[in-house]
């Protein structure tokens, strides 16, 4: 008995030892990605811009630069081309001598030209097969050359692709773009009835820039970067290819539709002023899209009710009379339905790529005609009738009422 | 020898009450003797054969002092008072037993009627509220050796038993093992007597038991079992009765000898009894129904049954509001977690789950271990090791010294083996958190139990990552499952589970509604007290309608 158990333990024992420590990966010896460059390479080949992180100089501070002391990058990009995604990270081990990990991904950057003419649908296999990569990270489409994309560090988000992320997780703040991560780009492209699109970025110069004297290096002073990254609207994608963009008004005209409109602000003259402005803030907004049929003919009527406050008045107009106060808000419904008649011109008559959902919203409401729809639904959108409703309403006025020149007289 | 002595002995009680062997002295040199040996030696008539066995039995010590005195004024009576030096009062021996003897006896009662003189003796003569007498020779000398005075006259086949016990002790002071902040701060020390009036003076009820008994063949330590009857299961004041008169050991020092040969899994790492310096916290077990076990010489008694979540309560829990002790009682669950688990979970996510970790703690936790030359379980042993050797240094120096230790500790452990790059910063937060969660734990049995098992919990971690993390955790819960404490399931009121248990376990209740006694232990009498007592204001109509 005795004999027996420790037989028992002495198995139990090995049995952790044998079959123990063998994914076992110190951090030390990790080179955390966190962003991915992708795009085409001649020869029909694939170029990847990993973004390792140099942990070390970003705990302990690249400022100082003090004399002596050498400056350190936060970050590393290595570069290298093959034939597919995994034999293109597979040649970064000859360049760099680390193991690449890739769960803190935090992007996923598309050339514009790659998505443009090979599609990206060979990039979305490997990134939904392999075990490290998560869904999360952001797809985003990137204009012009990825190196000089990826190499835009800021003052204080030492890390470009963390800068890049931050961009797009703030979208919100303003609505004028739209990015999709991974996973709900994946899930937008098998989906029949609507078509993924996502963020565009690209650099452009800084122009905060100054030309002074006394503004560089040699006066002591860090300059402000050469370059800046700028997000530049939606990229709007039929199946797996980018076919066309939006730009800014017109993606908030798709995130009207869409529903997913939770910030941002509205601008729009007020009426019966020259060059007088008014703004308010978004508050909520929802929309509901009713397909039905007329005449054997199916059409959608989007109903959006938006919620704002009013933060900025140019104008000489007292908000805090009702009919002044309905006169902004029709103001308002206008530029609102401008802004989303613009994307439904630009998806209908340019790009044909349902981007908006009214598959899904068909799909929903007549499942039986939906069908017969929806093998024809690429020919049969462009003429989709889409009939705009726009509910807006302010809800106060902010701190005051009256704006000074209306008060005084 | 050994069994030409056992022979002689033999002798020695054969003859039935008549001594005449002075060899016991020649037999001691060979055998350890023990009282039992000689039960059946009765006292003689004879005081020189008295004396003559009790000075060959106790032997020729210079502390064991045989006072010979003449008792009355005539006839004078020879007689011997027989006591140990240092463990009688002396004050109390020379005042009111020798003056009394030598000096206030009247005349007439010393008659030559060895009978009457042996009653006056018992019921007049000695002003010692104490008294008591025995013709067991045994007695005598295991009485002799408690400290109390041994009378005997000649012509009287009685012994007169003085007990006035009056050795040097500790007086009663703060157990330092345990302190509390609001709670009575009287501990147990080492003297029985005085741990049992502790006891008695918190609970004046009758049906309080103490049942004693001696162990230890060469100690002859007084251990007392202590339970409430009628509360206490009689099942379970048997069975540790039982358990106790079992051992047959030289000696007991601690009651730490005892809980060994007592526990029900000698095998298990987790303590199965509590120990305590705290007599507020025994009447609380026994008001529980649970069963005391004092030893003498030790302030620490033992408390049986007891399941594992009441290692974690500590008597101020009840003190303080139940807000309070709720909130405290959560720190410490959570904390006995930390202090197990804490470190494996480290070196299971930073070797094998990197992608649980926060992007931004993982930057920064990677930045501190480059350039590190042990592996990241080699480092947590390493600090796990350093401060346990630490910890140690600082419990058995004298305590100006220890304060230097943990200065030296601090700064070379803390600081230079940072700054040589030998562990990372990140790791000695972690084995300080540790070791910070586990003082939080208030029983320090189950303290060293925790400090024990981290250890092959860092082996499976940094072997098989969170998945053996998992199974160590599976494999403790196991163990915890099947073992008991004399019979209660080591996980009582949680498995088996017993929801009006919970009050006292996830929660402290408020006093007004803890009504019932554990549902395991309070069998026998299962209300604490009358429901209902929770306090409100005096309403208005009922204060009217008074």
């Amino acid at each position: 008995m005795m004999i027996r158990r420790i037989f028992v333990t002495f198995l139990i024992i090995m049995l952790t030892i044998s079959s123990g420590c063998w994914d076992r990966r110190e951090l030390d010896d990790l080179g955390i990605v966190n962003g991915i460059g992708i795009e085409s390479a001649p020869g029909g080949k694939i170029r990847i811009i990993a973004q390792t992180l140099n942990t070390s100089a970003i705990v302990r501070g690249t400022g100082g630069g003090g004399a002596g002391t050498t400056f350190q990058k936060a970050y590393r990009n290595t570069v290298a081309e093959g034939n597919s995604l995994q034999d293109a990270i597979d040649n970064l081990t000859k360049v760099t001598p680390i193991q690449r990990f890739f769960s803190h991904n935090s992007v996923v950057i598309v050339s514009e030209e790659l998505a443009r003419k090979q599609g990206i649908r060979s990039i979305m296999d490997f990134l939904e097969r392999n075990p490290e990569l998560r869904l999360d990270p952001w797809l985003i489409i990137g204009r012009g050359s990825l190196v000089s994309l990826m190499d835009q560090p800021g003052r204080i988000t030492l890390i470009p692709s963390q800068r890049i992320d931050n961009y797009m997780k703030i979208h919100k703040i303003s609505s004028t773009y739209a990015p999709l991560n991974v996973g709900q780009f994946i899930r937008s492209i098998q989906s029949p009835c609507c078509q993924p699109y996502t963020a565009v970025i690209e650099t452009g110069p800084n122009e905060s820039l100054s030309d002074e004297p006394g503004h560089d290096l040699a006066s002591g002073v860090v300059p402000e970067p050469l370059n800046q990254i700028i997000v530049n609207g939606t990229a709007v994608f039929k199946e797996d290819k980018m076919v066309g963009w939006l730009n800014a008004p017109e993606s908030r005209g798709l995130l009207w539709v869409r529903g997913e409109v939770e910030q941002g602000y509205i601008n729009f003259s007020i009426p019966g002023e020259q060059d007088r402005f008014a703004e308010t803030s978004i508050l909520r907004s929802s929309s509901k899209l009713e397909p039905s049929i007329k005449d054997g003919q199916i059409m959608i009527t989007a109903t959006i009710k938006v919620d704002t406050y009013l933060i900025e008045v140019q104008g000489n107009i007292d908000p805090g009379i009702t009919e002044e106060l309905k006169k902004l808000e029709d103001a308002q419904d206008a530029e609102i339905s401008k802004e989303i008649k613009a994307a439904l011109k630009k998806a209908q008559g340019e790009y044909h790529a349902d981007i908006f959902g009214f598959g899904a919203a068909i799909h929903r409401g007549y499942p039986a005609e939906w069908k017969q729809l929806e093998a024809q639904w690429d020919e049969a959108f462009p003429g989709l009738q889409v009939e705009i409703k726009v509910e807006s309403s302010i809800r106060h006025t902010s701190l005051i009422n009256k704006p000074a020149e209306a008060a005084r007289q | 020898m050994i069994f030409r002595g056992m022979k002689r002995l033999k002798n020695i009680s054969e003859k039935d009450g008549k001594i005449n062997s002075g060899n016991i002295s020649e037999l001691l040199n060979h055998e350890i003797l023990t009282p039992e040996q000689v039960k059946d030696i009765r006292v003689s008539s004879v005081l020189e054969e008295n004396l003559r066995f009790l000075q060959d039995l106790l032997g020729h010590n210079k502390d064991v002092i045989i006072r010979r005195i003449l008792i009355g004024t005539s006839p004078r009576i020879p007689s011997a008072l027989i006591y140990i030096e240092g463990l009688a009062d002396k004050a109390i021996l020379n005042n009111n037993i020798m003056k009394s003897l030598m000096i206030e006896i009247p005349e007439e009662s010393c008659g030559s009627d060895p009978l009457y003189l042996r009653e006056y003796l018992l019921k007049t003569a000695l002003t010692i509220s104490n008294l008591k007498n025995t013709r067991q020779m045994n007695e005598i000398a295991i009485n002799i050796l408690s400290g109390d005075v041994v009378l005997l006259v000649e012509g009287v086949d009685d012994a007169v038993i003085i007990n006035i016990r009056g050795h040097k002790e500790k007086a009663i002071s703060e157990p330092e093992s345990e302190i509390l902040v609001r709670g009575p701060r009287e501990g147990f020390t080492e003297t029985l007597e005085t741990n049992i009036s502790l006891i008695r003076r918190k609970l004046k009820s009758p049906n309080l038991s103490f049942d004693h008994m001696l162990i230890g063949k060469i100690t002859l330590t007084e251990v007392s079992v202590v339970y409430l009857k009628g509360l206490a299961s009689p099942d379970l004041v048997e069975e540790v009765k039982q358990r106790l008169q079992r051992i047959k050991i030289d000696g007991i020092l601690e009651s730490g000898y005892l809980e060994e040969f007592i526990e029900d899994n000698p095998y298990s790492p987790f303590p199965q009894m509590h120990h305590t310096e705290r007599p507020d916290r025994i009447v609380a077990g026994l008001l529980e129904g649970r069963v005391a076990i004092m030893t003498d010489g030790t302030p620490f008694v033992l408390i049986v049954p007891v399941e594992i979540t009441s290692f974690l309560t500590s008597p101020e829990d009840y003190y303080e509001r139940y807000y309070l002790g709720t909130l405290i009682l959560w720190v410490r669950y959570i904390s006995f977690g930390v202090s197990l688990l804490l470190p494996s979970f480290y070196i299971a996510i930073t070797t094998f789950h990197q992608e649980m970790i926060p992007t931004r703690l993982l930057i920064s936790i990677a930045s501190y271990r480059q350039g590190l030359p042990f592996s990241t379980l080699l480092e947590a042993l390493l600090m796990e090791l350093t401060f346990e050797v630490l910890r140690e240094a600082g419990t058995r120096l004298p305590r100006a010294v220890g304060q230097a230790v943990s200065i030296v500790g601090a700064l070379v452990i803390g600081q230079a083996a940072v700054q040589a790059g030998i562990v990372s910063p990140l790791m000695v937060i972690i084995v300080a958190f540790t070791g910070i969660a586990s003082f939080t734990n208030p029983s320090y049995n189950l303290g060293i139990t925790m400090r024990f098992l981290r250890f092959p919990l860092m082996f499976l971690a940094g072997m098989l990552g969170l998945f053996g993390v998992m199974f160590g955790i599976v494999m403790i819960h196991i163990h915890l499952a099947q073992i008991r404490s004399f019979g209660l399931p080591y996980l009582a009121s949680l498995s088996p589970l017993h929801w009006s248990d919970l009050k006292d376990v996830l929660v402290r209740g408020p006093w007004w509604s803890m009504d019932t006694r554990p549902w395991e232990l309070g069998e026998r009498n299962r209300r604490r007290q009358i429901p209902g007592l929770k306090p409100s204001p005096p309403r208005a109509d009922k204060a009217g309608g008074n």
